[in-house]
Order: structure tokens, then C-alpha cells, then sequence
């Protein structure tokens, strides 16, 4: 898979992953659009180690995870901005249950947990991927990922619950 | 599906022990039902989200080949940069500055003279040289006409 041809393909394929992925680290959509430029430039330059590497994708999504990261780091955007209190009940307990709203609720509760918890539930739960190719981005066993990934999972449904019973109240 | 079934596999799925078969099931059966248990809503709720995160995608798409070719228009530019800094770094290094000129002042010898072949280009030398020589030629030249004169004379009393 070293043709220009294969290569753009491959790239094409995973867009919208790499840039769902660098959005739920960086969490602004202008800022995940530059990593996914940047990304692309260094998959191309790096495009023999890449196309080669037993888990393709895994391996592209974890320069994305990094690349995310590092510019997260650099801006110095703490992940304490992200304040689930400023998207939830309105004053008067009304509770908005849009899909939309839900989907951003949850976006942020994503983002607020522990890397590795984060990058875990997102790649299986919106990306679909498999554990092994979890295990490779994140560089750990399968076991690892597992346990990861219910953590997340119980994390984020616990915060939802929480929140739904304000909501109510 | 059975809600024996559903809470079986939500079980699993909170383990982390699903595959992706039966969380394409779980995501399903929220989707299609309404009059899911109170347990589960949040859990709908998170399906729900998931899917709606996946349709996510960016405003622009990134055209792959014009970053390429961007990336290699870079590379030539900075090639090209880095071989003219060097070429001018060689120049300024090679330029000697004004402090550092050292042109040793020689004048133009006013004497010059061979010797057996060797020029000598110091004044003094070659004018002593010369000296000598000239004064060699002229001896000779005085010794010669007295011979000349000799025979002349003894020509004529003959």
C-alpha cells in the first residue's frame, strides 16, 4: 500500500475519525481541522513506517491522539474549562433533551475523563474499532483497554444519571 | 430482544466485554424502542449520543494532494534556502574584512639583473652586479683596443 493512489485512499478514509478524535481532545472544531492538515503532512512523510505497520489506523490515530495533546498542552487548556454544570438544568429545572444537546453533554463528559479512558470509549463507542486496534494506539494489551473502557463507560453513565435526577428534581 | 437478553449484554457492555456485534445490537434495540426500562435511559441516551458524535465531521475536508504538494513545494523552498545560507555564510567567511587585509607593500625594484640565468630583483645586489660586470666589460673593452692599437702601430712601421 505505497501508491500515491493507496495512500490518499487510506488518508480519505480515516478524515473525519482522525478529526472526531482530535476534537474530542481539543474540543474546538477550527483547532481540529489545523491537526488533521499537520497530521496528514506527517503521515505522508512518515507513509512507509505508517501503510507498513500491522495496525494502520491505530498507528495514524495515535499521532493524531498525540498531536491533539501536544497542542491541548501547549495552549495550556486545562481540562478543568470543560464545566458540565454550564450546559446542564436551566434555573428553573427544565432539562433539555435534545439529541443534539445530549450529544454535546456526553461529548464533554468524554472529555473530561482520563486519557486513556477517553481515547478508549471514543475510539470503540463512536469510531467502532476493535480492542486490538485500541491496544495498539494506546500502546498497551487488550486487557488494559477492557478495563479502560468500562471504567469510561460506568463514568459517563454514572455523570448522566447524576445529572438526569437534578434535572428532575 | 428479550430484556433477560438486554440486560445481559448492558452488563457486559459496562465490563467492556462486549464485541461489536452485540454493541451494534444494544445501539438497535435503544434505537427502535420506546419504552425502555428507567434503569436504562441513560443508556439510551448514551447510544443516542454516539451516534450523533459519529456523524460529526468537519466543515472542510482536507484535500490530500494539495497538502502533498504543498509539503514537497516546502521542502524545495527550504533546500534552496538552506543552500544559499550556506553559499553566502562560505562568502562572508572567505571576504576578508577591512581590518584584515595585509597587502604587503613592495615596491617595484629599480634594478633588475640576470645572473648564470637567476634574476636578481634586489636594488642594491643588482646594482653592485651590474657594477661589477659593466666593469669587467669595460676592462676588457680597454685591454682589446690596446692590443688593437699594438698591431695597428706595428702594421704601419712595417
Amino acid at each position: 500500500m505505497k501508491t500515491e493512489a493507496q495512500y490518499i485512499e487510506f488518508v480519505n478514509s480515516l478524515h473525519d475519525t482522525v478529526y472526531r478524535l482530535a476534537r474530542s481532545i481539543i474540543m474546538d472544531d477550527a483547532e481540529a481541522e489545523d491537526i488533521v492538515q499537520d497530521l496528514f503532512e506527517r503521515v505522508w512523510r512518515a507513509r512507509d513506517t505508517v501503510l507498513t505497520n500491522q495496525y494502520p489506523r491505530a498507528y495514524v490515530c495515535r499521532m493524531a491522539h498525540n498531536l491533539a495533546i501536544d497542542r491541548q498542552r501547549a495552549k495550556q487548556r486545562a481540562q478543568s474549562f470543560i464545566c458540565v454544570d454550564g450546559v446542564m438544568p436551566t434555573a428553573d429545572g427544565e432539562h433539555e433533551t435534545t439529541t443534539k444537546d445530549m450529544a454535546s453533554l456526553t461529548r464533554r463528559l468524554i472529555a473530561g475523563l482520563p486519557e486513556k479512558q477517553r481515547v478508549a470509549i471514543h475510539m470503540r463507542d463512536v469510531e467502532g474499532y476493535e480492542i486490538e486496534e485500541i491496544a495498539a494506539l494506546l500502546e498497551c494489551d487488550e486487557a488494559s483497554v477492557r478495563m479502560n473502557l468500562s471504567r469510561a463507560r460506568k463514568s459517563v453513565r454514572e455523570q448522566l444519571i447524576k445529572l438526569m435526577n437534578y434535572g428532575v428534581k | 430482544m428479550e430484556l433477560s437478553r438486554v440486560k445481559i449484554l448492558v452488563d457486559r457492555y459496562f465490563d467492556g466485554l462486549t464485541s461489536l456485534d452485540e454493541e451494534q445490537e444494544l445501539a438497535r434495540y435503544f434505537a427502535k424502542n420506546s419504552d425502555i426500562p428507567e434503569e436504562y435511559q441513560a443508556v439510551k441516551m448514551m447510544f443516542a449520543s454516539f451516534d450523533t458524535l459519529r456523524e460529526d465531521t468537519p466543515k472542510d475536508k482536507v484535500e490530500v494532494k494539495r497538502r502533498k504538494a504543498f509539503t514537497i513545494s516546502r521542502r524545495w523552498i527550504v533546500g534552496v534556502a538552506a543552500v544559499a545560507a550556506i553559499l553566502i555564510g562560505v562568502a562572508v567567511a572567505i571576504t576578508p574584512t577591512e581590518d584584515s587585509i595585509d597587502i604587503p607593500v613592495q615596491a617595484e625594484p629599480d634594478y633588475v639583473c640576470y645572473v648564470g640565468g637567476v634574476k636578481i630583483e634586489d636594488d642594491q645586489l643588482a646594482y653592485a652586479e651590474a657594477s661589477r660586470l659593466l666593469s669587467v666589460v669595460s676592462e676588457d673593452m680597454q685591454s682589446a683596443m690596446a692590443e688593437i692599437n699594438r698591431l695597428t702601430y706595428y702594421n704601419i712601421v712595417k
